[in-house]
């Protein structure tokens, strides 16, 4: 079949990896921050006997229970791992996997607090394992895009399940009023600015079109060369909206972090290389 | 050399596709605007992981959990949140929609919150409005339903 082998040897033709060592810098950073963020949270909420309350179908909670020291034992555990996966080489994957293990974990028995930010973290340490980030050089060199194509999968489907979701079955999303509601939300948002603007129809209709067009239109422009940088600019400001608007945890940070990878790879390594003139002694040109 | 189980690689990736896929029709049955799939209780566990269901639908009124014991014949609150502080992201879990639907939720709950003389626990779910465009969030259009009354051992 010499067709379906010129379609193989052109969908696994190596192409720039050095997304992937920016990706892999920035997600430890964003894990990092949440990991940080989380420090206070740990004896109240992940080794007092009231877990159980928040427990998840398997009820773990019930038969294992961490104590405040073991609970930042590996707490501790998983912030060594991602140092380990900012140091990057050898140390990236085991590092990885240890704050991988120590943060599932710690929620496991927290079944309530397991949502889309931990789904999504799976999703991004399975498409992070098989991803070349712990090779030398990676800004320099071409490398499998197999890895690159898992985590298109998985953010296609994130966005398009989330906006189909929003604009065929919530007429209030295209309204504005949903968003508007939970810019009010008193666990979500309720700031200064996100409370003036749910009081501004025009604005928050604007801002409710421009998620709706982003997610819905976001797996058919990453797949066209000429629009994907400008489909994930359109991401970056939709998650700095959120990020600035609303506190739905680490999520958004961890998203954009992966955004590197998601950059046509002639376009990323063209941006590096631009970076990279201008200051060749800082970004290792 | 050509990279190696590129086939299977496709077969992967495709196989992620038709799960997502299965994984927003199941979203879609939670949401009540699909009908539920055969083995639903089987499927809903399988696709867990690539459900992203997220701000979707209006959300256009608070929620507070309401607990109280009940003692000779009269019912005094329960301050849940200092009983309960722990937060994790998005506030107290026993604020959870899931929660409000899970009575083995809330049967431990109130074991847990029977004192020595309480001879039940009731919980009530109180919801009010949202109100745009003002940091104050009175309680207009309350609306409580309680949501069961546990005996104390």
């Amino acid at each position: 079949m010499p067709l379906s082998r010129a379609l193989l040897d052109e969908l696994f033709r190596p192409r720039w990896a050095g997304g992937w060592a920016i990706s892999r810098v920035l997600f430890a950073l964003a894990a990092i921050d949440a990991q940080i963020g989380r420090f206070p949270h740990v004896r109240d909420a992940l080794a007092a006997p009231t877990i159980v309350f928040n427990a998840g179908p398997a009820h773990i909670a019930d038969h294992v229970l961490f104590s405040p020291v073991a609970a930042w034992g590996v707490w501790g555990l998983g912030f060594a791992g991602l140092f380990g996966l900012f140091r990057g080489g050898s140390f990236a994957k085991p590092g990885l996997w240890v704050w991988a293990l120590s943060y599932a974990a710690l929620v496991a028995g927290c079944g309530l607090n397991v949502r889309v930010p931990e789904r999504f973290i799976v999703w991004a340490v399975v498409a992070l394992s098989v991803a070349p980030i712990g090779e030398p050089g990676l800004l320099k060199k071409d490398a499998s895009p197999f890895a690159r194509y898992l985590l298109l999968v998985v953010f296609g489907s994130l966005y398009l399940s989330t906006g189909l979701m929003k604009s065929l079955e919530e007429p209030h999303w295209w309204d504005g009023t949903a968003l508007a509601y939970d810019l009010v939300d008193r666990w979500h948002a309720g700031g200064p600015l996100a409370v003036f603007l749910s009081g501004q129809p025009i604005l928050v209709w604007m801002a409710s079109v421009y998620t709706l067009v982003f997610e819905v239109g976001f797996v058919f422009a990453i797949l066209w060369p000429r629009w994907s940088k400008w489909v994930l600019l359109m991401g970056v400001g939709m998650h700095l909206g959120i990020g600035s608007l609303m506190d739905i945890g680490p999520l958004g940070a961890m998203v954009l972090s992966l955004y590197p990878v998601l950059l046509n790879p002639e376009d990323g390594r063209r941006l590096w290389r631009a970076l990279a003139s201008r200051s060749p002694a800082r970004l290792g040109a | 050399m050509p990279e190696r189980f590129r086939e299977l690689k496709v077969a992967a990736l495709l196989g992620l596709m038709l799960y997502f896929g299965l994984a927003y029709r199941v979203s879609l049955t939670n949401l009540g605007v699909a009908k539920p799939p055969l083995g639903l209780p089987a499927i809903q566990a399988f696709t867990w992981l690539g459900r992203w269901r997220m701000f979707t639908e209006l959300r256009d009124r608070h929620s507070d959990l309401l607990a109280e014991a009940g003692r000779g014949g009269a019912w005094s609150a329960i301050d849940l949140a200092a009983r309960y502080p722990n937060h994790w992201d998005e506030g107290p879990g026993y604020l959870r929609d899931d929660f409000y639907g899970d009575p083995r939720r809330l049967e431990a709950l109130a074991l847990d919150l029977c004192g020595l003389s309480d001879e039940a626990v009731r919980f009530t779910r109180v919801t009010w409005a949202k109100s745009p465009g003002q940091h104050e969030q009175p309680h207009i259009a309350e609306d409580r339903s309680v949501l069961g009354s546990f005996d104390c051992p």
